[in-house]
């Protein structure tokens, strides 16, 4: 296998060319996203040399605090994202989020940790950041888009539920339906790249670990654990996000509110 | 105490809009007997809907209480409480059901037998004369009217002792309308079940009601007997009062 090869300055220009060529294309199609463009490529320059030195140093540290409080930041940011795609005005919609994601991921990663990959030591960054990043980028999409369908579901069949409750429905049996579709619709993303992994596409970890010059098998038995934790996350993360909002959405006495 | 004959009493009910001060019904106090056929009159935002929904819980009074059988509703476990008082929205759903499985959705919830729900629908069914191959048809195969009569039977396959309807006629053929009122009143007599019906049509109202409630801006402003009701004066009322709400929208 070839080992690596090191990206210079030189050739990272001609690579923050190509966006300057997107910004030039956007400006001769009138698309007006010039700004928009020079503004993403900023912050991604700037987020990831800013992640690249955070994680030279916590990999040099090896130590479990430093990894936890990692792992920490990124849960905080997923629940805030995802919550503000949701809802601001959902009560407690911050907790729900956070909690859901949390309490997914963490039992995802402590699976894996404990029955997969037997790490040593438990903490083992270089294994356990990469995992709990990818895990906690498609749980905070899958809660953002299952969240962000439910409360609209809601909001625009109060005259459907009301119907449930005024036959006799509970508020669980009054949104069963909207539950489903809002847990199918945060999980379909994650079984469509499923269905085609390794046809159609070639996802994130197993294109990284090819450039790295890591053995292809081994690279797609990795893809695999990432896709089937990927599956168990998202489904975690949407149903106990849906749970949550639900128990929002009513009162003590079976009353529909909105939002 | 309470009269066992009184179905419903609301005593100085007032229901507020949430975080405002308006008030979408204030201090209604009325008796229903049971068995009573009431009609519920009004220009649009009068408050029928609300009245009709803080009556079976689906909306919180802020004042006031209503007594169900002499017991405050609010003692009564709120799901039992809508099987007993069931609401018929003025917008009829079937919650993405065929017809056979709306009607028996209630039932279905409470886990009754099959062989129960399916005596209860074709009596139903047969009632009030609903054609047979409308079983499985879904929503968007029936006519606005076709969907009442089919919640209408719904409502009745849970053997409720209140039902309140809000506007069931609307969108029915004349003689499906008379026809239905007809077979309300009946109803009511035949199974002592008590309707409170809010209904824009007056001449509809004045077959059902044996008891009239007009309600103005949140407010009762009459009750009384069907006897008592000066019906021509009242029709003149509710045009006047929609004409100057009309002309407040404009």
């Amino acid at each position: 296998m070839n080992q690596l090869i090191e990206l210079d300055l030189v050739g990272m220009g001609f690579a923050v060319a190509l966006m300057l060529l997107a910004i030039g294309l956007s400006a001769w199609q009138r698309l007006g996203l010039e700004w928009t463009l020079a503004l993403a490529t900023v912050r991604t320059i700037v987020q990831l040399i800013v992640v690249g030195y955070v994680l030279a140093i916590v990999f040099a540290l090896n130590n479990p605090w430093a990894v936890l409080a990692v792992i920490g930041v990124m849960v905080c940011i997923a629940t805030v994202v995802a919550r503000n795609r949701i809802s601001r005005k959902v009560p407690y919609v911050l907790p729900i989020v956070g909690g859901s994601i949390l309490i997914s991921t963490v039992f995802t990663l402590t699976y894996i940790n404990l029955l997969v990959l037997r790490l040593e030591p438990w903490y083992e960054p270089q294994y356990l950041v990469p995992l709990a990043g990818i895990l906690l980028g498609n749980a905070m999409n899958a809660a953002a888009l299952a969240g962000e369908r439910f409360v609209s579901t809601l909001n625009n069949s109060q005259l459907e539920i009301e119907t449930h409750l005024s036959l006799g429905a509970t508020p669980r049996q009054a949104t069963q339906t909207y539950r489903r579709e809002a847990i199918k619709a945060g999980l379909i993303p994650t079984l469509n790249s499923m269905m085609v992994v390794g046809v159609v596409t070639l996802p994130g970890i197993i294109t990284g670990q090819l450039l790295g010059g890591v053995d292809p098998l081994n690279a797609s038995l990795y893809q695999m654990l990432i896709m089937f934790i990927l599956a168990i996350t998202t489904l975690i993360t949407t149903i106990l996000l849906i749970q949550g909002i639900d128990r929002q959405f009513f009162t003590a006495a079976a009353q529909l509110k909105s939002f | 105490m309470p009269n066992s004959h009184v179905s419903l009493l609301l005593d100085r009910v007032s229901l507020k809009t949430p975080n405002s001060a308006h008030y979408l019904l204030q201090d209604i106090s009325f008796e229903v007997a049971a068995g009573a056929c009431v009609g519920i009159v009004g220009a649009s935002g009068a408050g029928k809907t609300s009245l009709l929904k803080v009556i079976n819980r689906l909306s919180e009074v802020s004042q006031g209480k209503i007594l169900f059988e002499g017991e405050d509703i609010h003692r009564i476990p709120v799901i039992a409480l809508r099987r007993k008082i069931t609401l018929l929205p003025q917008e009829s759903k079937l919650l993405g059901m065929t017809v056979r499985q709306t009607l028996a959705y209630a039932l279905t919830l409470r886990g009754i037998d099959r062989s129960i729900i399916e005596q209860r629908l074709q009596y139903w069914i047969e009632q009030l004369r609903l054609p047979g191959d409308w079983l499985d048809r879904t929503e968007v195969q029936l006519s606005v009217g076709q969907r009442q009569l089919v919640a209408i039977a719904r409502a009745l396959m849970i053997q409720p002792q209140v039902l309140l309807l809000d506007e069931p006629t609307s969108a029915l053929d004349a003689g499906r309308g008379e026809f239905l009122i007809q077979f309300l009143r009946e109803l009511a007599v035949r199974s002592s079940l008590t309707i409170l019906m809010v209904n824009h049509q007056l001449e509809l109202v004045e077959q059902f009601a044996s008891q009239v409630l007009h309600l103005r801006q949140g407010q009762l402003i009459q009750n009384c007997s069907a006897q008592q009701v000066n019906w021509s004066e009242l029709r003149q009322t509710l045009i006047d009062e929609n004409t100057a709400i009309a002309e407040e929208w404009m």
